[in-house]
């Protein structure tokens, strides 16, 4: 039992880190002028995180794709902040399609 | 008037319960659909029952939601008074830049009460190129060109405080926009909830000393006439959203007519204004 459940966390990793490695293609594709790494808030400071808040150091490339990714899904022009639920559910959409490096043990 | 309501929802659910409606957004990673209807759309109502059942089982079926409304000239024409939302937002704001707040008299339920005790300090290359902007924590901005426009006007309700960069120089070209009128008090039918389909029944987001209303205010603006001083610009005493990190709970600002005029002659962009009543 405990060997399957290892077993499915490593696939877990894994697949979030192939996810990694094509959405930073997409995003240096996308971004080709967006050298170097920019520090990226785990809860984005526009969404209420703490200024002084966990951040993650990644491609520029990379931040500008998660950047544009959580504004898609709550406007930066809203003047009030999800609601904690909301902000939560709203990061694990967001982390799930675009994993941060660093918590999938890469070192962008 | 016609009201609508934008909802962002995944790109998958939006196709397995509502089919082909709205447009993807973001290109080939896109995985968000923008889906705008009338608010008299019975879709409108599929989607809140489709929330509700997403909610019970530990999620969302949307994320983002947004209601606008559309006026006739003949309704802005005779509109009294305007709501006025700045659209143009960026960040960092004051305090991630240096500026001093003093949060001793701060409302220890909602956070309202905090005073700005220095100039306010921003970066001036992420302040954008247009007129009126909002940092991500309410302060607004304006441009010299548009500080001109109100004071050749005399405009009332405003005055401008200078704007530094965080080595404390003053930017010539930035000013900060002060509210200085008497506030205005909301009165019902203003509607004020959570979400589109959710009152706040229960007061979750109101401060009881009643600085907070709630979230959203999701119903036309509606003020008491008897509280408005008069000037061109003015703000309510209530405020709506929900202290969290920088974000403090914001007032509603009220223009007269003469204002929306000048904005519009203007061409002040990402300014969106609204018809409010007087109750």
């Amino acid at each position: 039992m405990e060997n399957q459940r290892r077993a499915a966390d490593l696939a877990a990793v894994q697949a979030a880190r192939n996810l990694y490695q094509q959405r930073l293609a997409d995003a240096q594709a996308a971004f080709p002028n967006s050298a170097g790494y920019q520090d990226h808030h785990l809860i984005p400071v526009y969404l209420g995180g703490p200024q002084t808040g966990v951040t993650y150091r990644i491609p520029t490339a990379y931040h500008k794709m998660i950047t544009r990714a959580f504004r898609k899904e709550w406007g930066y022009d809203k003047k009030r902040p999800p609601e904690p639920q909301e902000r939560l559910e709203l990061m694990l959409k967001i982390y799930s399609q675009f994993p941060i490096p660093q918590l999938i043990g890469i070192n962008p | 008037m016609r009201e609508f309501i934008e909802f962002r929802i995944s790109d998958s659910d939006a196709s397995e319960y509502l089919g082909d409606v709205g447009w993807r957004m973001g290109g080939d990673w896109g995985h968000v659909r923008c889906v705008r209807l009338p608010m008299e759309d019975e879709r409108v109502r599929v989607i809140g029952e489709l929330n509700s059942e997403f909610r019970r089982a530990g999620g969302s079926f949307f994320t983002g939601w947004n209601i606008t409304r559309h006026y006739t000239p003949e309704e802005v024409q005779s509109a009294e008074v305007f709501t006025l939302n700045v659209h143009s937002v960026f960040e960092p704001c004051g305090e991630m830049c240096g500026t001093e707040y003093d949060e001793s008299s701060a409302c220890p339920h909602c956070g309202v009460g905090v005073r700005q005790v220095t100039d306010l300090r921003l970066e001036p290359e992420t302040i954008p190129r247009r007129n009126m902007n909002r940092t991500i924590a309410g302060e607004i901005v304006v441009s010299s060109r548009l500080m001109q426009a109100f004071q050749a006007h005399g405009i009332t309700g405003a005055s401008f405080l200078p704007v530094r960069d965080t080595s404390g120089r003053v930017l010539e070209n930035w000013h900060q926009l002060v509210i200085t009128s008497g506030p205005v008090d909301i009165v019902p039918p203003t509607l004020i909830g959570n979400g589109p389909f959710e009152m706040d029944t229960k007061g979750k987001y109101r401060c009881p000393q009643g600085h907070v209303l709630g979230m959203s205010i999701l119903s036309e603006l509606w003020v008491k006439k008897e509280s408005h001083d008069g000037s061109d610009l003015a703000c309510t005493r209530q405020r709506m959203g929900l202290r969290m990190g920088v974000l403090h709970p914001h007032p509603e600002y009220l223009i007269s007519p003469r204002l929306f005029r000048l904005l519009r002659e203007l061409k002040v962009g990402r300014l969106i204004a609204e018809v409010a009543h007087w109750g």
